[in-house]
């Protein structure tokens, strides 16, 4: 029998609390050997998600004399690959939530704020309480906006209630999630899942969901009394053509019902009736439990900004137009992004985050010191995608959308494996090491 | 494909551990590595027979407690590679636990001898 909300044996937090000054004189420290660069460079990391951090970090345990300033209003840093596993029952709402604070070194000042103006000609942002923060160096790592309000007739006050669930919202909300989830799986009906019509954060999370909930139902042997459909905003499940023919197979196999190029509307909760816009004019999909997703975009204050692309496709979700190899924005040469928010053609995912910060560190501190900047990125990014609980997919890829596996040969990524389910569940201290900029 | 540095795994784990656990976890692990060579290379007629016994046990728990913390089942196992990590699970639960009952079992034996001395 599976076990849910399990304790960690051990209370990580508090012994790295303890211990943080003596790890960074570890020998086999990454930083044991960088020389540090002498400067006093105004740097301003706009977000304090995984993507902030790890530069901020980086950037304190590479530069000497800088001062480098984060700029998010957020109390909390929230470890999103969490919240599948929260959402489908096997960990509790702390599995994911630290303080923001938890994880800035020292050296770096925080300015607990929302940003609400940035001046990208001027060199300044202003923030949510009209604080004017200037800058020589930037880096726009705000992460992106759920825009929930995209889709009439939903309150987020709904999760969790008569068979609706929102696991992306937050820990507390993927608890939620799971209780509806666990009810529908136990009483039966109609499950409905779909994808929004924008580029999302972990683009596979529709899917892992709708795996999982089939996994539940078929463990609790009420499958039978389950119906499953999956709506997808094109003409895919995902991007990448054998990941799509493997999902497609499994979809089959499970007896999942698919819809293509339907993208959601509305939701009348009170019909239990969930709206997509489709090539047909408007088709209604009754639920007795639905997961929502919204649709996502870039923040206000980058929305109104002149970072965003200029390209059309990516105009109305507003991500900003960066070189996709050095990560430097394409018309402010001192203006970085990382993660979610920018316009490049790779997943918006945690992975990536991890191979880009190193690469803007690097092409940072070469623009600092008048070097050849030595690392770019590639576009790799890793998802396990998860097939039923105690199996996954692992899918690396790069921009050229071509398998990139760390393990060749021995991790087959079309493949349902349970060491793939290993990395799904013990990616969080590897995920820490990132943000700490030590991995 | 993404290369791999021993000091990222260093740092996961002393993530995952904390700095102190981890380390002290290595310290252990190489005072008892340290103890069985010494006892198997000078104190040769210690007997292996309780040490098969545990590690048989050894590999059985090792197999669990990962099942366990992995919110897993056997039944998950699918490809060639989960059989291979399986195995290598089990191999060092079995060995780690060979190893301590040695170590616990030489220090017994000569704490004794030196008594009888």
């Amino acid at each position: 029998m599976r076990t849910n909300n399990k304790k960690n044996l051990i209370d990580r937090r508090k012994f790295i609390e303890l211990m943080a000054s003596a790890s960074s004189l570890t020998a086999f420290s990454n930083f044991a050997f960088a020389d540090k660069i002498s400067t006093k460079a105004k740097i301003v990391i706009l977000g304090a998600g995984a993507g902030g951090l790890a530069v901020a970090n980086r950037l304190a345990n590479r530069l000497d004399g800088a001062k480098i300033t984060i700029i998010d209003g957020r109390k909390q840093h929230w470890y999103q690959p969490g919240f599948m596993l929260i959402g489908s029952g096997l960990k509790k709402p702390s599995y994911s939530i630290t303080k923001t604070t938890d994880w800035i070194s020292d050296g770096i000042d925080l300015i607990p704020e929302y940003a609400y103006e940035l001046d990208p000609e001027a060199k300044y942002l202003i923030t949510a309480t009209r604080k004017k923060i200037t800058y020589d160096y930037l880096v726009v790592a705000p992460g992106l906006i759920l825009d929930w309000s995209k889709i009439e007739g939903f309150d987020l006050n709904m999760v969790g209630k008569e068979g609706i669930a929102a696991i992306y919202a937050g820990p507390e909300h993927a608890q939620k999630s799971y209780q509806a989830l666990s009810k529908f799986t136990d009483k039966g009906g109609h499950g409905l899942f779909f994808h929004p019509g924008t580029k999302i954060k972990c683009g596979a999370a529709p899917l892992q969901y709708t795996f999982i909930t089939d996994d539940i139902a078929r463990t609790r042997g009420n499958r039978g009394k389950v119906e499953i459909t999956y709506a997808s905003h094109s003409k895919k499940f995902i991007g990448i053509p054998k990941v799509n023919e493997k999902v497609t197979g499994l979809f089959k196999e499970r007896n999942v019902d698919v819809a293509y190029q339907h993208v959601i509307k509305s939701i009348d909760h009170g019909k239990k009736i969930a709206t997509f816009k489709s090539p047909e004019g408007n088709v209604e999909l009754p639920y007795d439990f639905a997961h929502v997703i919204p649709p996502q975009r870039v923040p206000d204050v980058i929305f109104n900004s002149p970072l965003p692309s200029e390209n059309k496709k990516w105009a109305n979700q507003g991500w900003i137009d960066v070189n996709k190899n050095t990560l430097r924005h394409s018309r402010y040469p001192e203006i970085f992004g990382c993660g979610d928010v920018t316009g490049v053609p790779t997943g918006k995912a945690a992975s990536v985050v991890k191979w880009m910060a190193p690469v803007i560190e690097d092409q940072l501190v070469a623009q600092i010191t008048g070097k050849q900047a030595t690392k770019t990125y590639n576009g790799y990014a890793a998802c396990p995608l998860v097939t039923r609980i105690g199996r996954a997919l692992l899918i690396e890829i790069d921009y050229s959308k071509k398998f990139v596996p760390t393990f060749p040969g021995v991790i087959d990524p079309i493949e349902e494996l349970w060491a793939s389910w290993l990395v799904k569940v013990s990616m969080k201290p590897s995920y820490y090491a990132v943000l700490r900029g030590k991995a | 494909m993404k290369e791999f540095e021993i000091s990222v795994f260093i740092t996961i784990f002393e993530e995952m551990f904390g700095f102190f656990l981890w380390w002290s976890l290595v310290v252990i692990g190489v005072v008892v590595a340290t103890l069985f060579f010494y006892f198997i290379i000078k104190e040769k007629f210690f007997s292996f027979k309780l040490p098969s016994i545990t590690a048989l046990f050894g590999a059985i728990i090792a197999i669990f407690v990962v099942l366990s913390l992995t919110d897993s089942t056997l039944g998950d196992l699918n490809g060639t590679v989960d059989f291979v990590l399986i195995f290598l699970v089990a191999l060092s639960g079995a060995i780690a636990t060979f190893a301590c009952v040695y170590v616990i079992q030489s220090i017994y034996v000569k704490l004794n001898q030196q008594k009888l001395t």
